[in-house]
């Protein structure tokens, strides 16, 4: 039998019983779309997710009073106590002393809120000095940045988020208007740049004020001499290494401790936080992952029972078939050739409701799915090989019968 | 006249299926020749060894010891694949039950053989062959649009598509009525006296009363039985002489002439008539 003939007897085979070629491609789609759409749910979360810790600016260090490292020893937790100072940050600032570090603002921080004229709004305050906003990579959209001068004479002025701005003078330029933060009047000196909320904390709503003013007039019981935080920035990605040493040599030094082990401080670098968020999404992913392969064997058992039935079912015809000369080969090749048929038109509009899914779900919800084609193709890889090996194994074996037997199976 | 050549040669064919005690023997070092042209008639109960026999000349079982020729060819050791290759062009089939494929029209069943091997015009040579048995209008139509005797022309149709040197019908009339079989019976005398060789295998004695020769066969062994006897036809009992003792090893009395050719006018003594009283029909489906 010729190529084109077992190929146009396989199509018309499959034609001809249109329901159960129906069953067969159904279990195969929904398996290759379940394996599509879950892994671009993975991978659309974790995309999503590192996507916004990149906003944040991927060189920076963040430096967060108490330790982490201790072992053994009751230890205060991370941030309870504030060991931090403003000399820690003024000496990180030293560039002889620190060369890899481009930026250093230290950081206080409260939930204040804000009132200007008949609209009032909640939201963090943050003190801090110039370098506050190399360090977090921000731009500004309108106005400037306080100054330097601005810190050291305890300056009543702010910065905003382009959201904290629209809630307290909706649709107006609040440049040079007056804003009252916990009843201190703050003038308004420019507003920042958009990033996007990060899930946890929205950095388009805030307000930024000089340091100094924050920590004698915001914060209640404020010490003019320690910060909750101190930022800093690497110039590259690949100046964080040693960025990261300077730091943690100079502030043991500052501290007088003589073991790294011993530290009242920790050092927190976007990559460190990358790599953690990267292994709890890439459990994710392979979770999800796991929930399509149980659906695709699921569906693959289905596509099985479904071939078994029908090759069972057409025993009399192998039969018949053999019986006018059909040899073992033509069968085999025959019942390949409506597998394969069965399991592509499965794979593929699987792979297109698959897309469709990964489409609906990216535009309608706040799920971000993302299409994998690797995904994709191992999941039409293992669809069809569902499919051809239940289609061809029980042929097989009907293909071994007598002609005879097998048609009298009838 | 001159002798045709032989297209079926059992010599000492037998059959046993299963081993030692429990052994089959559904056939026993039986011997026949078809020669070309002839329409032989096998007759015989059920249980007597007729499918067997049927699966052996048609080249979809191999005996177990002896020999057959098919058309000179010894077809007794031949492998799967080769006797696909005798039944496909060489060997044309109907079925008691049909056979036809259900979803396909009726010239793709008639189609189905010539798909087994590398030839042009199927389409021009299935619809000739259904021309052949008078169902040009009916070409399109699936199997179940058909009536029963129509099934059966479709198959006819399909065995003769491959011009086969041999057409082996096994029971065609079994599951149609009387009108039916009259008309099938009508169709393999014709295709007989277009010079086809066909053997029949049939239970009922008016079904092989169209052949020209009827070999009988009993317990796996054959009896030359040429014509029926006129006692037969007229319902008398059976002779005892002519039906073979039951679980006999020795050949019967008379062996078969091998040479027996078209139309042997004498019957040899002791014709086998058939087992069963006549009835009007075939068995029930």
């Amino acid at each position: 039998m010729s190529f084109y003939q077992t190929l146009a007897t396989g199509l018309r085979s499959v034609g001809a019983q249109r329901m159960r070629s129906l069953l067969t491609a159904l279990g195969i789609l929904i398996g290759v779309a379940a394996v599509i759409l879950t892994v671009g749910i993975g991978l659309g979360a974790r995309q999503s997710i590192t996507g916004r810790i990149q906003a944040l600016g991927t060189n920076l260090i963040t430096v967060t009073p108490g330790s982490t490292t201790g072992v053994g020893v009751v230890r205060a937790g991370l941030g309870a106590a504030s060991t931090l100072t403003v000399a820690d940050a003024s000496a990180l600032n030293d560039p002889s002393v620190a060369p890899d570090l481009i930026a250093v603002a230290p950081v206080v921080q409260r939930v204040a809120s804000m009132v200007a004229g008949s609209q009032n709004w909640t939201a963090p305050v943050t003190g801090s000095t110039v370098g506050w906003m190399v360090a977090n990579n921000r731009t500004m959209i309108t106005g400037s940045f306080f100054t330097a001068a601005d810190v050291s004479e305890h300056a009543h002025v702010a910065v905003l988020g382009a959201t904290t701005a629209q809630k307290l003078w909706p649709g107006q330029d609040p440049i040079g208007r007056v804003v009252s933060i916990q009843h201190v009047p703050f003038k308004v000196l420019g507003t920042l740049n958009v990033v996007g909320s990060q899930g946890f904390n929205n950095p388009d709503d805030q307000a930024v004020v000089p340091l100094t003013t924050a920590q004698s007039e915001l914060i209640a019981g404020g010490s003019l001499t320690t910060v909750q935080r101190i930022l800093a920035s690497a110039p590259t990605r690949e100046a964080i290494g040693p960025a990261y040493y300077e730091v943690d040599n100079l502030l043991l030094q500052t501290h007088h401790i003589s073991s790294p082990s011993d530290a009242d401080f920790t050092i927190t670098t976007q990559e460190t936080i990358l790599s953690t968020v990267d292994s709890v999404t890439g459990a994710l992913t392979l979770l999800l992952a796991g929930v399509a392969g149980i659906s695709l064997l699921v569906g693959g058992i289905g596509v099985m029972n479904i071939m078994l039935v029908s090759v069972t079912e057409r025993i009399a015809e192998i039969g018949l078939r053999k019986a006018l000369g059909a040899r073992r080969g033509d069968i085999l090749r025959q019942f390949l050739v409506e597998a394969a048929t069965l399991s592509a038109i499965g794979g593929v509009l699987g792979v297109g409701l698959g897309l469709l899914c990964t489409f609906l779900l990216s535009s309608l919800t706040p799920l971000t799915a993302l299409f994998s084609p690797p995904a994709a193709l191992l999941g039409l890889v293992i669809a069809a090989a569902i499919g051809v090996a239940f289609g061809v194994f029980p042929a097989m074996r009907a293909a071994r019968l007598a002609p005879i037997e097998a048609l009298r199976s009838a | 006249m001159i002798e045709q050549r032989a297209v079926i040669e059992l010599e000492n064919v037998s059959k046993t299926y299963g081993f030692g005690e429990t052994a089959v023997h559904a056939l026993r070092a039986v011997n026949m020749t078809v020669r070309q042209g002839e329409f032989v008639a096998i007759i015989g109960p059920s249980g007597s060894g007729k499918s067997t026999l049927m699966n052996i000349l048609g080249c979809l079982d191999i005996p177990t010891w002896g020999h057959y020729r098919f058309a000179g060819e010894d077809v007794s050791k031949m492998t799967d694949s080769d006797l696909a290759g005798v039944r496909n062009e060489r060997i044309g089939f109907v079925f008691q039950q049909f056979h036809l494929l259900k979803r396909m029209s009726a010239w793709r069943n008639v189609e189905l053989p010539l798909l087994y091997r590398r030839v042009r015009g199927r389409r021009e040579r299935a619809l000739r062959a259904l021309a052949q048995v008078g169902l040009e209008n009916r070409v399109h139509h699936l199997p179940n649009e058909l009536s029963g005797g129509q099934q059966q022309r479709v198959a006819i149709a399909r065995a003769l598509v491959t011009d086969p040197e041999l057409l082996l019908a096994d029971e065609p009339t079994g599951n149609l009525d009387t009108g039916s079989s009259a008309e099938i019976l009508g169709i393999l005398e014709q295709l007989h006296l277009s010079g086809r060789t066909i053997v029949l295998i049939t239970h009922d004695p008016d079904i092989a009363a169209h052949a020209q020769r009827v070999v009988s066969i009993r317990d796996g062994e054959l009896t030359e039985g040429a014509h029926l006897t006129v006692a037969h036809l007229s319902g008398e009992p059976m002779s005892t002489v002519a039906t073979p003792p039951r679980r006999r090893t020795r050949r019967p009395a008379t062996p078969p002439p091998a040479d027996t050719t078209a139309g042997g006018e004498t019957p040899p003594e002791g014709a086998p008539p058939p087992p069963r009283p006549r009835r009007p029909r075939s068995r029930p489906e």
